[in-house]
């Protein structure tokens, strides 16, 4: 088949859209090398944002973590993460092999974070941390941060676990291997990329997440990257350009490196 | 040696079933109590924290038939969502179909390109935004059709992701016959491509339409002397500046109420469910 030119028309379109999603992006981190304290004016270029942001006392203290919004947005990243994706892959194992209708039901109440409106279950864990007199912290964010993002980590690793052949696991007990070690040693192996995606949107999901920390964290004054982002909004500090730049660099290393390697993978099929 | 066997097979039973369970709790405490409590509490009056004493009431309720904000941000939103569902799909579809004739490589870079600002916190994006507006179309700052273009420049991935889907898993040679009988270009689209990449499309208008009538962040960033006032903001200022939980839970639970009628509506209107091959559903 030969090629056909392309259409100016599309390709001026497919600019447009470019444009429109990556000018906001780019302007964010040009500015965080402004000198002036400017979001619009540009007056010549330094590093001080930078200097600024990390000796912010506020973003990062270095002598008590705990006060510290970055350290806290990561930790608690970090351990939401480690539990949801525990509990949601021993329950896409779980569920593979109980009954239909435990199965059904496990899996519709699942999806109800999945499909609610976010400020929906912000509102109902708020009332349940209040029923049960919880003081809004960090260990309520933490609690909430488990609650929505486990159910991305099970439909990310129950079809993954429902394809694995089941003779693999059977032979594993045939030659005497506990039911634990043949987890350890046999399913979890195989489903391993699997459980690495769901860990990578349940670490994403939280480290991004408002609008429910927001709802049961906000009151208290214990704050993630997102909630001081949010409360800063009206006196935009230009420290909050040289944090976003960071972050954007980190986001942006990770998905050129997965583009690359999806890409090779692509290659290697064709 | 049958026994042995079976004594095994029991035990491995147990324990795969006992996997599962350490989430069930997780499910019931954190997903299905909070509903009930959310649904008891919008019964109750606004008083000091805790649930009980349980008492009953349908001042909220009541409440939202005279209290003109809560109308005016339920209409108001549902009308900002709508007007960004129908802008993302005029710009999303034929970005989507565009995409679908690309070389494979191109088509995966292109797709990377629309999704990779989700990975980047929504604040940080609306921001950006915000500071662009104010930089070259200040006009826009507090307008409906500013709020609508800040929903569109963060859920429009939304839109796009879903309609590729479905059309890249159309059958060519659909096309193809379409044209041996006869078919135009543009009237095999319209009859081939249209009906057949409907379940797409409507997974996209939920996936955009849904968050978008129940944004927070995006009518305080680009309105922010509140003269376009969402639901969001409403549920927000009752729970954060005047700590009114149970009125929130009212508003919550009309909220999901209107949800649920829409998705409901919008799923019916799917006639071609399951043409496609391979077709998984999106929603």
């Amino acid at each position: 088949m030969k090629k056909k030119p392309s259409n100016p028309s599309k390709v001026i379109f497919l600019i447009l859209v470019m444009i429109f999603i990556y000018a906001p992006i780019i302007s964010i981190a040009i500015f965080s090398f402004n000198e002036a304290n400017s979001l619009t004016r540009w007056s010549g270029f330094t590093f001080q944002r930078y200097v600024e942001l990390f000796t912010d006392r506020e973003l990062f203290n270095y002598t008590n973590p705990r006060e510290s919004i970055v350290f806290m947005t990561i930790w608690i990243a970090v351990v939401s993460t480690f539990v949801s994706t525990i509990l949601g892959t021993l329950a896409a194992i779980a569920l593979t092999q109980t009954k239909k209708v435990i199965r059904d039901l496990t899996m519709s109440v699942n999806n109800i974070p999945i499909v609610s409106p976010e400020i929906i279950t912000g509102v109902s864990l708020l009332v349940l941390f209040g029923a049960l007199q919880i003081a809004p912290s960090y260990n309520t964010m933490l609690l909430a941060h488990i609650a929505f993002s486990t159910p991305y980590v099970l439909i990310t690793v129950y079809p993954k676990v429902k394809s694995l052949d089941p003779n693999i696991a059977d032979a594993a007990y045939d030659l005497g291997a506990s039911p634990f070690k043949a987890l350890i040693k046999v399913i979890l192996p195989q489903i391993k990329v699997a459980i690495i995606a769901g860990a990578a949107l349940a670490f994403t999901m939280s480290f991004d997440d408002f609008i429910i920390s927001y709802f049961v964290a906000g009151s208290s004054g214990d704050k993630n990257i997102s909630i001081y982002l949010y409360t800063n909004r009206l006196s935009p500090k230009p420290i909050i350009n040289a944090l976003s730049t960071i972050i954007l660099v980190f986001i942006g290393g990770k998905i050129t490196y997965d583009y690359f390697k999806t890409g090779n993978k692509l290659e290697e099929i064709e | 040696m049958q026994g042995i066997e079976q004594k095994r097979s029991v035990e491995k039973r147990k324990f795969e079933h006992a996997l599962g369970i350490p989430y069930y709790i997780v499910l019931i405490v954190l997903v299905v109590i909070p509903i009930f409590l959310m649904i008891i509490s919008s019964f109750q009056l606004d008083r000091s924290s805790g649930i009980f004493p349980i008492s009953f009431t349908l001042t909220h309720y009541m409440d939202f038939l005279k209290a003109t904000s809560f109308v005016r941000a339920m209409t108001s939103s549902l009308w900002i969502a709508t007007a960004t569902t129908i802008v993302t799909l005029i710009i999303g579809y034929p970005l989507a179909y565009m995409i679908t004739k690309m070389k494979q490589r191109t088509q995966i870079t292109m797709l990377l390109l629309i999704n990779a600002p989700m990975w980047i916190n929504m604040l940080l994006r609306v921001r950006a935004l915000e500071q662009i507006l104010r930089l070259f179309f200040p006009y826009l700052i507090d307008s409906f059709p500013g709020v609508v273009l800040g929903l569109v420049y963060v859920y429009l991935p939304f839109m796009v992701l879903p309609i590729y889907a479905v059309i890249s898993k159309i059958d060519p040679s659909l096309l193809e016959s379409a044209a041996d009988l006869g078919a135009n270009r543009f009237k095999a689209i319209m009859k081939v491509i249209v009906p057949l990449s409907l379940s797409g499309v409507l997974a996209g208008i939920l996936m955009v339409f849904l968050p978008s009538a129940t944004t927070i962040i995006i009518p305080q960033y680009l309105a922010p002397s509140q003269n376009i006032y969402m639901i969001g903001t409403l549920i927000e200022k009752s729970i954060v500046n005047n700590g009114r939980i149970s009125y929130a839970s009212a508003i919550a639970i009309i909220l999901s109420l209107i949800i649920l009628g829409i998705v409901y509506y919008v799923k019916k209107l799917d006639r071609y469910k399951g043409v496609n091959r391979n077709e998984k559903e999106a929603f």
